[in-house]
């Protein structure tokens, strides 16, 4: 016989054992092992994904705050910009007020240089003139300069054109007071009594009360003061308006 | 020579027979036991796949794949039957390299047994599906007419996967046997390598006949 029955019922117990080891010992880990290692790897990418998903936000909020510093940097270039042309204007405007005033400052000064070398010209001038005019007078013509030009002074007192004469009694609107005769040299007593008798006719206002200075820088002229007039006669007066005409 | 293991026996008790094919499903059912649990007793899915782990898997996933390619939707839940049916068959045939060892699939006791054992899973699984009624509707299916032949049908195909698997173990070993005797030096290994490919392959006819037995019953409803 080739069944043997209990051979057959014994084997279907068998099996149904193996069935339930191998079930316990082999399918059930392997299927978790399985099961876990894909959930394991199905939460490792939706951790990855996750950790994606952050990292575009962050990505986005970065050039998001970029765009933002951008626009910020635009403005705060613009507002730079204006700023600086504000300045530059100003900075422009200082420049060329303080480039003015050095021009003027200059020019103040070029023009105080040329009246200080006028002067001087007109001073040196002068004493070479006057002290050539004098030499060459004693030299040549036994002459006293000073004294010639004094009694010319008197007469001019004496005799004065229409135009200086309504100059001269202009002198005593406010009445006369005391009249200062300032010459370079010491006058001597006729002189000063012919200049105080000259005087007298052409202000016409009674006895004038004189007195007498000596200034050397009037070099070889007469001043007289009356009031707060004056009237020279003297070389400088003559030479100014030459040292004017000659450096303009 | 004796034709099948169960006329091997050790021990006897009335009809209580510890035959051969008995004695080698217990080492069977041991080893496959013992290299699962040797395998599978540190498996965690945080720890790295060893190779021994990899082989168990790669057969775990196949036999799964072959279940759901057989039409069986759910592979996880026949595995436990369809699995070990494969898994015993194959250590049992490929054994015969083993020089005195008879396969118990050579006894016609346990292909009978298995063959039964899948007679009584295609109801079981088909029940637990469907339902009795649902059930018995298939034999009467697609008309009651059909019904004593769907039945015969059932006892049929039990007998062939019995039979079919019983003859060709039965008659790869009886050859060998032969030809030890006749030619003891070539021709026998040539054949005992036809026996691993005939065991390996008659191991699959049988899972799958299994697997399409299932899955026919259920397509049937």
């Amino acid at each position: 016989m080739l069944i043997d029955w209990f051979t057959v019922a014994a084997q279907v117990v068998n099996f149904i054992i193996l069935a339930l080891l191998l079930r316990r010992f082999l399918y059930r880990p392997v299927a978790e092992a399985i099961a876990g290692r894909k959930k394991k790897i199905a939460d490792e990418l939706a951790a990855a994904d996750a950790v994606r998903q952050d990292a575009f936000r962050v990505k986005a909020s970065y050039e998001e705050n970029y765009r933002q510093l951008e626009a910020r940097r635009e403005e705060l270039l613009a507002a730079a910009r204006q700023e600086a042309d504000a300045e530059k204007a100003l900075l422009m405007a200082e420049v060329r007020k303080e480039t003015e005033e050095e021009r003027h400052r200059l020019v103040r000064a070029f023009r105080d240089d040329r009246e200080l070398i006028r002067h001087q010209i007109s001073r040196m001038a002068r004493e070479e003139v006057f002290s050539i005019a004098r030499k060459a007078l004693t030299d040549l013509a036994s002459l006293d300069l000073e004294a010639y030009i004094f009694d010319e002074f008197l007469k001019h007192l004496g005799a004065p054109g229409a135009l200086q004469e309504q100059q001269y009694r202009q002198m005593l609107v406010a009445g006369p007071q005391a009249v200062v005769v300032r010459t370079a040299f010491g006058l001597a007593p006729a002189q000063q009594k012919a200049a105080s008798e000259a005087l007298t006719r052409l202000l016409d206002a009674g006895p004038v009360t004189l007195s007498f200075e000596i200034r050397p820088e009037l070099i070889c002229g007469v001043e007289i003061q009356v009031n707060h007039h004056r009237l020279e006669w003297h070389i400088s007066g003559y030479l100014h308006e030459i040292a004017t005409i000659d450096i303009d | 020579m004796n034709i099948t293991p169960d006329q091997i026996i050790y021990w006897s008790y009335g009809s209580f027979r510890i035959n051969n094919t008995l004695v080698t499903t217990w080492a069977i059912m041991m080893l496959l036991t013992g290299i699962s649990w040797l395998i599978t007793r540190n498996i965690h899915p945080d720890k790295p796949v060893s190779g021994r782990q990899g082989v168990l898997e790669m057969i775990f996933i196949t036999l799964n794949e072959q279940i759901s390619e057989a039409g069986l939707q759910n592979p996880a839940r026949y595995l436990p039957f369809l699995g070990t049916l494969f898994l015993f068959i194959v250590c049992a045939n490929v054994a015969t390299v083993f020089p005195g060892y008879r396969a118990p699939t050579g006894s016609l006791s346990t292909t009978a047994a298995l063959a039964f054992c899948v007679f009584l899973a295609v109801p079981f699984y088909n029940i637990y599906d469907m339902g009795f009624k649902a059930y018995l509707k298939t034999y009467f299916s697609p008309n009651p007419l059909m019904a004593p032949f769907n039945i015969i049908g059932e006892f049929t195909r039990t007998l062939s996967l019995s039979f079919r698997l019983f003859g060709n173990i039965m008659s790869g070993e009886i050859i060998i046997s032969i030809l030890l005797s006749l030619a003891p030096f070539f021709f026998p290994v040539i054949m005992s390598l036809f026996g691993l490919l005939t065991g390996v392959i008659q191991a699959y006819i049988f899972t799958i006949l299994a697997t399409v037995y299932i899955a026919a019953a259920s397509k049937n409803n």
